[in-house]
């Protein structure tokens, strides 16, 4: 019996120790690729190019349309690599599409017109002899989206628009268009479906694979395979949407570009087996399209950047430069109920979640490895207790941080910058509030209106109210929110004589209007009628979004002023959106990586407010005024607004007395500070 | 010898019921209690520096930790007892009443699962414009009553009946039987039920943030659920561990002191 | 006169505990304008979730409080049985553990699930609660009155201690168990904080935390839900109440 109870001991004490024994064996290796110098350059000689393919040589059959007088030549250019261009005229109406180069010769189709209507033909043209022939015709389509050739057979993904069926939608953004991807025998000349239904692209792998991306009632998948019918690899789902463009790298690798993909916001990504990355030079190509060849290291694809002045060229880059993370890594920004603010993705994939008050603490507090970011505002209640508890990464010596930090207006910089140095946050955004005002209409009121002072100005906001077509836009619940902040900078308490005169201010001013309390429009005359002629008329209003800056500015006569406070000439609050690094992450070294990117890709932006010496303030004497306004702004970490403002509404309604809500109010804030 | 053995056997094998028990108590209440306990004396979560009693004396010092204090016991001294003694009075008349009374019981078992949410909104309905903590003491009382009800009746049932045959012999009856027989005799189950209310006194704060709509409640109504929750949101872990380990220490005080009460009144 | 008093107190006492409850049905009829079931119409008929998350509710009660049940008797028995040193430090510890506030354990509790492997699971919610030390105090103190004599003759009969606790303290103990197992049954019933924290997505999280965040679905869902809410329990409880009947005789208070 001894000898069972110690057993059971024995079993008690393993337990104990397989579940507990469990902690902290998280955190896995990422791939990361090394960064490496790009090379990227335009082929000489191939501008307008419509299709192309390159051979192993890193020759490139190109096939292009040239003006020569009125009348449009198909020439079809072949350039190698020590720059001699041998150029040919072919015989075609229109331009030869899906260049393909075997053996000596180049494949291409083109539509050919008959009564019945329009059919692809499948062309050859062989430069040593200068022949042109027609090998064969298409029966099942009507249209050629892509051909790559394999062993001696082409592969051809064709489609028939007639056959697009939108209603098939599955929920995930998937309609059946009518691919079909052929097989053609270049030796015995047969024709065989491959497949004939849900294949959305295709591309043949370096080692002679055929990778095929498509769809069934699991959803997107790849899968790579011989070629042959009913030989393909294990599906891999994985959601890039209706891709448009997709080139591999290897069996499991690949390039696409996706105008669907709700991953990216940038032309083309990088794309793995269960792996997700970026290639950043291809970041500022808004898409790409046609033919894309990679050969050896280098990636051939046709410049479309619309300010290029190499648009249409054949560029070619070393597509080192790649990083590659785990698709089930993209960084996860994490918030406490939604925020709105969010950051550029860089071309990362990005995953936001809002979780709510209690599950943010928890997972902060957790040190939960599985997020990467947490976006905050200044005006979450607990986001200096980030700053304060250390739960950061400091940024110190992440590239190009510290310069865009250094770039930013003064006190973007105090706030980012704790008490020992350290970076602790990464600013993306701020709202600065402002009163937008017609300078000519406002002369009217007051000769010198950017002096206005608070009660003055309420008596305007009286003045506008009385005049039947007055436009302007003061939220009566807004305002009184920017006002109690205000107030609350300069005063600790609510508690004093001019609290009180504030509060029957706001009370007989603002909220003296019917219908200012139940309608939080009634101080709001500027009807939003989506047309911008309406704000030509506004004579002031305030404004903390970028959006509308935008618009003011291009209004005659609009200036900026602080917006009318209760304390003169002090500064004015800010709400910063900022970003901190989880240092527990386990996506660590990808994380940094984008904050990087973003802090770089930040500075460079013109219209980026945050930024001092941003070019945007220097376009106008409206950005000149906002620039004035912003240098005087300060970012305060302290509590909600909620605190005190239901008890305020309470006292607006006369609900409560005056001197209840003071106590009311003083007695949480006081609390909220000291417990 | 065999015997002892035997005996040996026995304890051991007492021993072995505990197992699963303690095996699950040690990985989901031991370790965190033990992690709680050691989050209290480092200096943050994260760069975890050894600061041993600093908060401590911090979390002390602190006007509103002590008046959260004051408050929740002011809640358990005020409530515990009213409530024991309802529901002792409700199941000695449900176990010894008549049949048309014991009929009754259901509706003091109704209010135990009525959700928060749904509670919340008819208390506050009910006592809109009272200012005073009474409402929360009536909503913990009639919530909580019912389950010590139920434990209590349980108990009631456990008592050896030949106990009462002998009492009536004796001529004792009504009340005083009670008090000298009956209910020293469910003496553990009403120490129970005390302990069970005060755990309840704390989640009570779930229908008082609820009823008052904020997290910073009249002063009377502060308790150091209250305090807790604020400083987790404000992600101040440390000032809630400190109040948890003084929260056990004056438990460990109540349970001890309890069941001293009990083993006196057993003898 | 008595007598009459005491039930007359008594009946009060039962109303007064009543209103709110009744308030609740009755309110649950009063959601819309159209119709009295309105509100039972716009969470029976369009709001899907229900049904999931009413079923998970009761998954969660049944399987914790038999689980709970499993373990808690035979500690308890052994907490009265065993004789070793420090027994008694134990049992106040346990008790300690029992009262710690759910705030504080949460933290710990979501690093140690996450740990293992099993937060956002069903099994993370389900494995501490079951743990529970409740039922093994709860018990212990029941047991304290238990004829210890019956236990004496069982063991001359048999050896196996299963077979003792199914024989010799389940069926004395009966009643104790089914108030146990109620109490543990509407405390899984009551649990919001734990679903709502550590489980993800709402079709695993119960009718409970589906009733704090009513005002997120459409319609006037919260009193519907709230009386289906305590249908189960009463179920559960008009079972226990049977038993309890018939376990006790009248003591003649009146």
């Amino acid at each position: 019996m001894e000898r069972k109870s110690r057993i059971g001991l024995g079993i008690l004490f393993a337990f104990v120790f397989t579940v507990t024994g469990c902690a902290g064996n998280a955190g896995k290796d990422v791939v990361y690729g090394q960064a490496e110098e790009v090379i990227m350059q335009g082929v000489e000689g191939l501008e307008n190019v419509m299709s192309f393919d390159v051979d192993e040589d890193g020759c490139i059959y190109a096939g292009m349309t040239t003006q020569n007088g009125d009348v449009c030549v198909q020439t079809l250019c072949i350039a190698d690599d020590t720059g001699s261009r041998t150029c040919y005229t072919l015989d075609e109406v229109s331009t030869p599409r899906n260049i393909t180069f075997y053996e000596e010769n180049i494949y291409y189709t083109v539509p050919e017109w008959l009564e019945t209507g329009e059919r692809q033909v499948l062309k050859r043209f062989c430069p040593e002899r200068g022949m042109q022939e027609t090998i064969h015709v298409f029966e099942q389509c009507s249209d050629i989206k892509k051909m790559e050739v394999m062993g001696n057979s082409l592969y051809i993904l064709g489609t028939d628009p007639a056959d697009i069926d939108f209603s098939t939608g599955s929920g995930d953004g998937y309609y059946d268009s009518g691919e079909i991807l052929l097989r053609f025998d270049l030796q015995t000349g047969a024709e065989e479906t491959v497949m004939d239904q849900d294949v959305l692209n295709f591309s043949i792998t370096p080692a002679g694979n055929l990778m095929i991306y498509g769809h069934d009632e699991g959803g997107f998948y790849f899968s790579t395979g011989s070629g042959q019918k009913e030989n393909f690899g294990e599906k891999q789902y994985q959601n890039l949407g209706m891709i448009d463009t997709l080139c591999a790298c290897a069996d499991d690798q690949y390039i696409y570009s996706s105008l669907s993909n709700h991953r990216n916001s940038t032309g083309a990504s990088m794309g793995g087996y269960g792996k997700e990355g970026i290639i950043d030079f291809l970041e500022d190509m808004e898409f790409l399209y046609g033919d894309v060849r990679l050969r050896g290291d280098r990636l051939y694809f046709v410049d479309n950047r619309t300010d290029s002045e190499k648009k249409g060229t054949v560029l070619c880059a070393y597509i080192e430069r790649i990083l590659l993370s785990d698709l089930n890594r993209a960084i996860r920004l994490v918030s406490a109920e939604w925020l709105a603010e969010t950051p550029d993705s860089q071309g990362f994939s990005m995953e936001q979640t809002a979780l709510s008050y209690d599950s943010f603490a928890l997972t902060v507090l957790s040190q939960d490895a599985g997020y990467d970011l947490c976006i905050l505002n200044s005006r979450q209640e607990f986001a200096a207790s980030i700053r304060d508890k250390g739960a950061f990464y400091p940024l110190n010596e992440i590239d190009g941080v510290t310069e865009y930090i250094e770039s930013c207006f003064p006190f973007v910089q105090q706030a980012a910058v704790n008490e020992n140095g350290d970076i602790w946050m990464l600013p993306v955004d701020i709202k600065i509030n402002t009163l937008v005002y017609n300078e000519n209409q406002c002369k009217l009121f007051s000769e010198d209106f950017a002096e206005i002072s608070l009660e003055e100005f309420l008596y305007v906001v009286q003045k506008a109210r009385a005049q039947e077509d007055a436009a302007y836009g003061i939220g009566a619940a807004y305002y009184t929110e920017l006002l109690l902040s205000d107030y609350l900078m300069q005063y600790e308490k609510f508690d004093s004589e001019e609290f009180r005169g504030l509060a029957k201010l706001i009370k007989e001013e603002i909220f003296g209007c019917e219908n200012a309390f139940s309608d939080s429009n009634a101080m709001n005359r500027i009807k939003m009628t989506g047309n911008e002629k309406a704000y030509g008329n506004v004579m002031f209003s305030i404004v903390a979004d970028p959006s509308e800056h935008e618009v003011y500015s291009n209004v005659d006569g609009m200036r900026i002023m602080r917006v009318p406070m209760f304390t003169e000439d002090a500064e004015s609050i800010v709400t910063c959106t900022f970003l901190c690094v989880n240092p527990s992450s386990e996506n660590l070294n990808l994380t940094l990586e984008y904050i990087s990117r973003l802090a770089k890709s930040m500075l460079a932006e013109e219209e980026n407010l945050l930024l001092s010496d941003a070019g945007i303030y220097e376009e106008s004497v409206y950005y000149a005024d906002l620039k004035k306004v912003c240098s005087k702004g300060v970012v305060r970490f302290s509590y909600e607004n909620e605190l005190f403002l239901t008890d305020f509404y309470a006292y607006i309604e006369g609900r409560i007395s005056l001197e209840e809500f003071i106590a009311e109010a003083d007695r949480k804030i006081a609390a909220y500070l000291n417990e | 010898m065999k015997g002892r053995k035997k005996q040996m056997g026995w304890n051991a094998k007492c021993m072995l019921c505990l197992l699963p028990s303690l095996a699950g108590t040690a990985v989901f209440y031991v370790m965190p209690y033990l992690r709680v306990l050691y989050y209290s004396m480092i200096s943050d979560q994260f760069s975890r520096r050894f600061v041993g009693f600093d908060h401590y004396i911090e979390v002390l010092g602190n006007t509103y930790f002590r008046l959260a204090l004051i408050n929740s016991l002011l809640m358990i001294l005020f409530c515990v007892p009213t409530l024991i003694l309802l529901a002792l009075g409700i199941s000695l008349m449900l176990s010894f009443g008549s049949r048309g009374i014991t009929r009754m019981k259901t509706a003091f078992v109704l209010p135990m699962v009525i959700p928060t949410a749904c509670i919340a909104l008819i208390w506050r309905n009910l006592f809109s414009g009272i200012e005073s903590v009474m409402p929360l003491y009536l909503l913990f009382i009639w919530k909580n009553t019912g389950i010590c009800v139920i434990l209590l009746t349980a108990a009631f049932s456990t008592i050896d009946k030949s106990i009462f045959e002998a009492a009536w012999i004796e001529g004792a009856s009504g009340i005083k039987l009670h008090c000298s027989i009956t209910i020293p005799m469910i003496l553990p189950a009403i120490f129970f039920s005390v302990l069970l209310t005060i755990v309840n006194s704390f989640k009570v704060f779930k229908e008082a943030y609820l009823y008052y709509g904020t997290n910073y409640p009249p002063d009377y109504s502060y308790t150091l659920q209250y305090y807790m929750n604020n400083n987790f949101l404000k992600l101040d872990y440390q000032k809630l561990s400190v109040a948890a380990v003084l929260t056990s220490f004056v438990v460990l005080w109540i349970v001890v002191g309890g069941l001293r009460v009990q083993r006196r009144f057993r003898q | 006169m008595r007598r009459l008093i005491l039930r007359f107190l008594m009946v009060f006492v039962a109303v007064l505990f009543a209103i709110p409850v009744v308030a609740t049905v009755l309110l649950s009829f009063c959601g819309g304008e159209e119709s009295a079931l309105q509100g039972y119409i716009a969470l029976l008929f369009d709001c899907f979730i229900f049904y999931p998350v009413f079923w998970n509710t009761i998954i969660y009660a049944v399987v914790i409080t038999s689980m709970q049940l499993l373990i808690a008797i035979p500690c308890a028995f052994g907490f009265m049985q065993a004789d070793f040193k420090g027994k008694h430090a134990l049992f106040v510890f346990y008790i300690i553990l029992m009262m710690m506030p759910l705030q504080v354990t949460i933290l710990p509790n979501f690093i140690g699930l996450r740990d293992m492997g099993i937060l956002y699971t069903r099994t993370g919610i389900i494995l501490p609660m079951a743990f529970s030390p409740f039922g093994a105090v709860v018990l212990y103190q029941y047991m304290s009155n238990m004829n210890g004599a019956i236990i004496e003759a069982a063991r001359l009969e048999t050896n196996s201690i299963v077979r003792i606790i199914l024989v010799a303290v389940v069926p004395q103990m009966r009643i104790c168990i089914f108030a146990t197992a109620l109490f543990v049954f509407s405390e899984c019933f009551n649990m919001v904080e734990q679903p709502m924290l550590f489980l993800k997505e709402d079709r695993l999280r119960t009718l409970a935390a589906f009733i704090a965040n009513a005002d997120k679905y459409s319609g006037n869902v919260l009193f519907p839900a709230s009386v289906i809410f305590m249908i189960p329990v009463l179920f559960a409880y008009l079972f226990f109440s049977d038993s309890l009947e018939k376990g006790l005789m009248p003591g003649g208070i009146e």
